[in-house]
């Protein structure tokens, strides 16, 4: 496989973002009582490096990756993107944030059903402002290796398929953060292991930080950093790697 | 909506499956059809078919005097975008959004700019006008596809295709959404396709329809 691109993909804004969050904690109140979903997480993210956040089953994993991504509040602590306090935004202006410095890649690839690949991905570029591109779009596409296939509605590929559309869509607009929580939860082996390899390939080439949620230690491996979480505290954190 | 001899078959290299075949509908403003029928008797198909997403091999489709099988791509991109609601089972909202701005979001990809006010009252129709701000993650299952109602109401369309709409919520759940459905129908005078695998669900509309052999028939 080759990734022959001379010049940058996407419409590049800025070097990816530094992450930093403090001391967060994030309750919830259930029907059998308050629950601790995160208490007392601190890490900091290096601007354009790759960590893994990794845990059991409930330990916060998906709760830590939308606190950073500004999807959620947390009870407690503050999450800065470089010298932007997100954790304390109103509500507008962490909206706006959402769409142009976050790319979000989900395990449900969330891609709109009745719209082509080429218009899901046009879509982002329109939500954050970023003018619209078809040979830029054509470029990404083709670089996830699935260019040929901008004319389909999601219902007609494959889930793999449907998850580097979903990956194109994240970076079209030049996000400085891409957040990926568990992206390869549904594929095959040989379909996840194509997403991630196309992933840290377009991470590294644009200067995007990258944050991925993985329950796959191989996964997880090929990142710069490691994070573990163990009900909802610290348990490990690993690198920077060389 | 007017289906007359629509035919469908899948291909691949060692077989022909035939999914619709000369299949007739009439299907009419105010009106809500239920539609019922095996796992892989081609009701997912038929509701593809009629939103453009998938080309008939042959036979028409008229949606508000329009032939969908005679129009180019874009051109069935924007009758979708504007005359047909589209409710699938899930994984219609974008998640980084708010319900509000997903909302929003149907009218700009239709190419006109919602105001605040017309998105408020497409939520406060679906019941929704105190979670305008939620992101779908803290929406529960029936409030997401209620959400999805008021992104598939948001253009004014002529027909509402619901595809298992309900197909993940449980019962009490499920039953406030097909109000919100049936609300929408009566008040917008709606075309209503809803697919179920549910007789109980089926037994609301005005119709009850069985797709079978590729062909539909009246069902009890």
């Amino acid at each position: 496989m080759t990734l022959a691109l001379q010049h940058s993909t996407v419409q590049r804004r800025s070097r990816g973002a530094r992450v930093l969050a403090t001391d967060l904690r994030m309750e919830y109140q259930t029907p059998a009582g308050r629950v601790d979903a995160l208490d007392g997480v601190t890490i900091e993210i290096s601007p354009e490096s790759s960590t893994a956040i990794v845990g059991p089953s409930g330990c916060g994993k998906s709760t830590l990756l939308g606190i950073l991504g500004g999807l959620e509040l947390p009870t407690r602590g503050e999450v800065r993107i470089d010298d932007r306090v997100i954790s304390a935004m109103p509500d507008r202006p962490r909206a706006q944030l959402r769409r142009t410095a976050f790319g979000y890649v989900f395990q449900e690839d969330n891609l709109q059903p009745f719209l082509t690949v080429s218009e899901n991905v046009a879509v982002q570029a329109v939500l954050a402002g970023v003018a619209d591109d078809p040979e830029r779009d054509r470029r990404l596409l083709d670089a996830l290796e699935v260019g040929s296939l901008g004319h389909r509605f999601p219902d007609q590929l494959s889930g793999g398929q449907r998850q580097r559309v979903a990956v194109a869509r994240a970076l079209v607009h030049g996000p400085r953060v891409v957040l990926a929580d568990e992206p390869t939860g549904s594929l095959d082996a040989e379909s996840s292991a194509k997403v991630v390899d196309l992933l840290l390939r377009l991470h590294k080439q644009e200067g995007t930080t990258l944050v991925i949620v993985t329950h796959d230690p191989a996964v997880a491996a090929l990142m710069d950093a490691t994070v573990q979480l163990r009900d909802g505290r610290l348990a490990v954190v690993q690198g920077p790697r060389a | 909506m007017r289906l007359r001899g629509v035919t469908k078959a899948y291909r691949t290299t060692r077989e022909t499956t035939s999914v619709l075949r000369d299949l007739d509908l009439d299907l009419h403003r105010g009106e809500i059809a239920c539609l019922v029928g095996a796992s892989g008797s081609g009701k997912s198909t038929l509701i593809s078919v009629i939103a453009g997403l998938l080309r008939a091999d042959a036979g028409s489709v008229f949606i508000g005097g329009q032939d969908v099988t005679e129009l180019s791509d874009s051109q069935r991109a924007h009758l979708r975008a504007t005359k047909i609601g589209l409710v699938l089972q899930s994984g219609n909202l974008v998640p980084f959004l708010t319900a509000a701005e997903n909302v929003a979001l149907a009218t700009r990809l239709a190419g006109t700019e919602a105001t605040s006010a017309h998105v408020a009252s497409l939520l406060d129709q679906v019941g929704l006008a105190d979670r305008a701000d939620h992101l779908p993650r803290r929406l529960s299952g029936g409030e997401a596809q209620r959400v999805a109602l008021a992104i598939a109401l948001a253009n004014e369309p002529d027909v509402l295709l619901a595809d298992e709409a309900v197909g993940q919520l449980d019962s009490s759940t499920a039953k406030v959404v097909l109000r919100s459905i049936e609300r929408a129908c009566e008040e917008r005078e709606l075309a209503v396709l809803l697919v179920t695998h549910s007789d109980e669900i089926a037994a609301l509309g005005s119709r009850k329809l069985r797709l079978r052999d590729g062909q539909l028939e009246t069902a009890s």
